[in-house]
């Protein structure tokens, strides 16, 4: 037809920059995230087991602590007098809030592992938004859905364990402190992943994340209450974000403490300086490990 | 392994024009190794996995500190209870916490080994492409698994020292070993049960198609039923009573029952703790854990072994003995 | 001569019939039946022989491989394989047949070296102490990796793993070896050295060897035969010269002859007339026939040109244009034949069986 223009293909350079502008920025990122969690999910429903499987062994750890916890628990009592004598439900609690957390923690060095030895470690590379939103999409899986088999171990508790919690319990408080300890994990946790291309260490554990479990096991007051630990390791409890995020929730949980006591915000105030310091720390390392791969022998390759 | 007598072909015969009137294969007069062999190729997949264990060197001194940190959390644990922990064992189990613990946590890694490392030298030999290459040599199917477990071997039976070692140094553990060699004999019952279940869950690997993931034998028993049930790391009638009688099922609670009885100081060998142990009054405690111990094993290895045998048999039918296809 | 009681004595080491084979779909097409990897295949391999056996991905040349090398059962058919019973003797076939995979990393540990390597698959066959070490020492020796013995394989290159992984399947002596694409991912020094192993093999050891590959040129240097397997059935069998001559597969040759030269008369119908030549063209050159311009006249070249001769037997054709470049004085830039393809032969083995349907009509 006579005047009648060509269509203007989509290929200029400003298309091109606005197309990158739309998949970018944050609501970008987020999506991403949400397509990286969503195939974590799917991954787990391919094999159908998997998935009961998962919930179950979840469930067995609780499981595991909630009969110590019956058999110490009138002799244990004692030593968790501030948490309202009932060792049972002290070690329960913190067993369950530990489980959401050991996922952030464990979580973005088993990404960036697997990903690696599946070689689409490069590929997410070159993508606009690159490893970070495979890690934080994964670890928001993992959270996810080990907070879902938690509160169902809580509600299978309370209705048949003879587990009994404070009638006035503060939620959004508990939501927010536990909040802000599972990202003090999960800082920690991408702090650990970085050594993943910074020490090399390409199977197993973290060294970092490794360290700090096992520190948390004898240290934060999980399974053991502070005041019966040695001198040399109730020092150590005082760098655990974990200390004070299970002091925290405890106290909110079994005691019913409110928002104005003052012994709430003496753990709170550490808990969230630590969940901020932790974020930095793990944003730095890992960028930096990355770009310190990128100038070696690249991401995708064994040094 | 004789070789076969070889016709070298002239330059003429190479490539193009027919070899000619062929000979019969003539076929070596071994085709199964003698026991000797098999003992020595044992022993080559033993040297294999050590030296591959030892360049793993951060993780040997991991798994040391592994043990530490858990004998000392169960010690903090009985100081948490105020020393009160050791009357709650009853009189069957003695009045020391951390002897019953230590005992219930070396028990517990080594059997681990046994039930679960079978299924996980499946799936490498699988997704590596290695069982293919095993089965063509004159090795029989088991030797190559049992082989491939010597780097788990290597990594957890010695932990046996090492949790007693921790326990009795630095945490007040203490064991009356009058009467080991009885404890040697449970130890390999409980062993070779646990080998018979590790080789049933190597062979739904084959048998069940369970590639990937989670499998169920070695979840269910060890990880689920072990773990909550048999009384590791406490006794078994801290359960209620449905659970106590479900924990008769599996081998490790009539282990640690027995472990216990002849290791633990001040332990009784006549008090029944397990509701089996009080359903049957005519046997002592011991006697019942021996006996079920040995009806497990005689049904669990037998049908391991056949199990995996058939599944490795499936497999070649329906070719999925390695990922390479 | 001892024969394995209950097998038949034949004169082939490999004897099998009616082969079948079929897997179960899975994932989303399970349910949908059976997909046949082999059907109704007959095999029957002389000892000594190199059979080559070709054919696109999926044709199923895998499958067969393991079948007879006992590590699948067939769902049809059976025979013998080194007078073994390949449905009932399957263990015993299997101790006696040497594999090389498609992956060199197949059954290479990156945690041992080299020799360590290769000791241990060593005690695996059942060898030990000096025998053992007299034959790694021969045949790292042999496969040119005699100063790797101390290496890790990840510091090898991945020609040289190929070798080792070749190195394993040799430890045994095995009288049948079964290659599925040894030189797949190969460089050109890689795939040199390792076609040049192989062919040693079979000269010198008499090694019988069937080989699996996508490599037309590889099949017709290595191979004596070469079997054409297609969607799980064996098309084609024959020598691997005749294979070539009956399928008339034209090679192009590219010739590049200087300018200013000055081609003789008749010169289509000469090179026409060299053994193997089915076609002759001339690209460029700015050819000026002398004389009145008719076919047959000599033609002057005021630039370079093109020959492009085609060929169904390379050897034959490009000996004797090479004689007629030399006896006419042309100057000869470059000679280059480009290979034949897999895809080639199956296409004209394609058309070869539309035709037939198309003249009947």
């Amino acid at each position: 037809m006579q005047g009648a223009t060509v269509p203007h293909t989509t290929h200029t350079t400003g298309a091109m920059q606005a197309n990158e502008q739309q998949r970018g920025g944050f609501s970008g990122f987020a999506r991403a995230c949400w397509t990286a969690a969503w195939l974590a999910y799917r991954n787990l429903r391919y094999y159908p087991s998997n998935l009961a499987l998962a919930g179950a062994q979840e469930l067995t750890a609780i499981g595991v602590w909630y009969f110590v916890g019956r058999f110490l628990n009138v002799s244990a009592s004692q030593a968790v007098r501030q948490y309202g004598a009932n060792y049972l439900a002290y070690v329960v609690v913190g067993v369950l809030l530990n489980q959401v957390c050991l996922a952030a923690l464990n979580g973005p060095f088993t990404t960036i592992s697997e990903a690696f030895w599946e070689k689409r470690l490069e590929t997410y590379r070159l993508s606009i938004h690159g490893i970070w939103a495979n890690v934080i999409g994964r670890l928001g899986w993992d959270v996810v859905f080990s907070t879902v088999l938690q509160c169902v171990a809580l509600a299978l508790l309370l209705a048949f364990g003879g587990l009994s919690l404070h009638a006035g319990v503060n939620v959004p408080l508990v939501i927010g402190a536990s909040l802000l300890l599972v990202f003090a994990n999960a800082g920690l946790g991408i702090a650990g992943a970085s050594l993943f291309f910074l020490l090399e260490v390409k199977s197993g554990q973290d060294p970092i994340t490794w360290a700090y479990r096992y520190l948390v096991m004898l240290a934060s007051g999980l399974y053991v209450p502070l005041a019966v630990l040695p001198g040399w390791l109730r020092w150590l409890s005082g760098i655990l974000p974990q200390t004070y995020g299970l002091a925290v929730v405890r106290k909110l949980v079994l005691t019913g403490v409110g928002w104005q006591s003052a012994s709430l915000w003496g753990a709170l105030a550490p808990l969230l300086v630590a969940a901020v310091f932790s974020v930095a720390c793990g944003y730095v390392l890992l960028s930096l490990a990355l770009r310190r791969a990128e100038r070696g022998g690249g991401i995708g390759v064994v040094v | 392994m004789t070789t076969q007598a070889r016709r070298p072909q002239t330059p003429e015969q190479h490539n193009g024009d027919p070899v000619g009137p062929a000979q019969p294969a003539q076929p070596a007069s071994v085709t199964r190794m003698p026991w000797w062999r098999e003992l020595s190729a044992l022993w080559a997949f033993g040297l294999r996995e050590y030296r591959i264990w030892q360049s793993y060197r951060v993780n040997q001194a991991l798994w040391i500190a592994n043990l530490f940190v858990t004998t000392l959390l169960f010690f903090l644990l009985g100081q948490t209870s105020a020393g009160q922990a050791q009357h709650l064992l009853g009189p069957a189990y003695g009045t020391n916490y951390m002897s019953f613990i230590v005992v219930g946590i070396t028990a517990n890694v080594f059997i681990n080994t046994n039930l679960s490392d079978p299924y996980i030298r499946i799936q490498r030999s699988y997704f590596n492409g290695t069982m293919d290459l095993f089965l063509l040599s004159p090795m029989s199917i088991y030797t190559p698994l049992l082989g491939l477990m010597t780097k788990s071997i290597l990594d957890d039976y010695p932990r046996l020292f090492f949790t007693f070692g921790f326990g009795m140094l630095f945490f007040g553990a203490t064991f009356n070993f009058a009467a080991w060699p009885l404890a040697l004999a449970f130890t390999v019952l409980f062993l070779a049960a646990g080998f018979g279940l590790g080789m049933l869950s190597a062979s739904s690997f084959y048998l069940l198609d369970i590639k990937k993931g989670t499998e169920p034998v070695q979840f269910v028993v060890q990880q689920l039923l072990a773990t909550l049930l048999a009384g590791a790391y406490y006794p078994v009638s801290v359960l209620p009573k449905p659970l106590q009688w479900l924990a008769c099922l599996i081998p490790h609670t009539y282990a640690f029952d027995a472990l216990r009885r002849l290791l633990d100081p001040g332990a009784h060998l006549d008090s029944p703790v397990l509701p089996i142990q009080s359903a049957l009054p005519d046997l002592s405690p011991l006697a019942v854990d021996g006996l079920a111990l040995l009806i497990l094993t005689a049904i669990l290895l037998p049908l391991g072994v056949l199990a995996y045998g058939r599944g490795i048999e499936r497999a070649r039918r329906q070719g999925t003995l390695t990922r390479w296809q | 001569m001892a024969v394995t009681a209950g097998t038949t004595a034949t004169s082939a080491i490999i004897d099998v019939h009616g082969i079948g084979k079929s897997y179960r779909q899975a994932g989303k097409l399970a349910g949908r039946g059976q997909l046949a990897a082999l059907r109704n295949v007959d095999l029957r391999m002389e000892t000594g022989a190199v059979l080559g056996l070709l054919g696109p991905n999926g044709a199923g040349k895998t499958t067969l491989i393991k079948i007879l090398a006992g590590l699948l059962r067939p769902d049809s058919g059976g025979g013998s394989v080194l007078d073994y019973d390949l449905l009932r003797q399957h263990r015993q076939i299997r101790a006696h047949v040497g594999l090389v995979a498609p992956t060199a990393d197949v059954g290479i540990d990156n945690n041992l070296t080299v020799w360590q390597n290769l000791d241990f698959w060593a005690s695996v066959y059942g060898l030990h102490g000096a025998q053992a070490r007299a034959r790694i020492a021969g045949l790292l020796e042999r496969l040119g990796l005699a100063d790797k013995a101390d290496f890790w394989p990840m510091r090898i290159s991945a020609g040289q793993r190929q070798r080792l992984a070749l190195a394993r399947s040799l430890l045994a002596e095995t009288p049948l070896l079964f290659l599925d694409e040894p030189t797949n991912k190969l460089d050109q020094e890689g795939v040199r050295s390792v076609r040049q192993m192989i062919a040693e093999l079979n000269r010198e050891q008499g090694v019988t060897i069937l080989l699996t590959t996508h490599v037309m040129e590889e099949a017709e240097e290595l191979c004596g035969e070469i079997a054409l397997l297609n969607a799980g059935e064996l098309v084609r069998r024959q020598p691997t010269g005749e294979l070539m001559r009956s399928l008339q597969l034209a090679r192009p040759i590219t010739l590049v002859i200087g300018y200013a030269d000055r081609l003789p008369p008749h010169w289509q119908t000469e090179v026409s007339a060299l053994p193997g030549v089915i076609s002759v063209m001339l690209d460029g050159g700015g050819a000026t026939p002398e004389g009145d311009g008719l076919a047959g006249d000599a033609c002057h070249l005021v630039s370079d040109a093109t020959l492009r001769v085609g060929s169904v037997d390379l050897r034959a054709s490009t000996s004797t244009l090479l004689g007629w470049i030399r006896k006419h004085g042309l100057a000869l830039r470059s000679m280059r034949a480009e290979p034949v393809t897999l895809t080639d032969v199956f296409t004209t083995l394609a058309q070869r069986r539309v035709q037939p349907a198309v003249d009947a009509e």
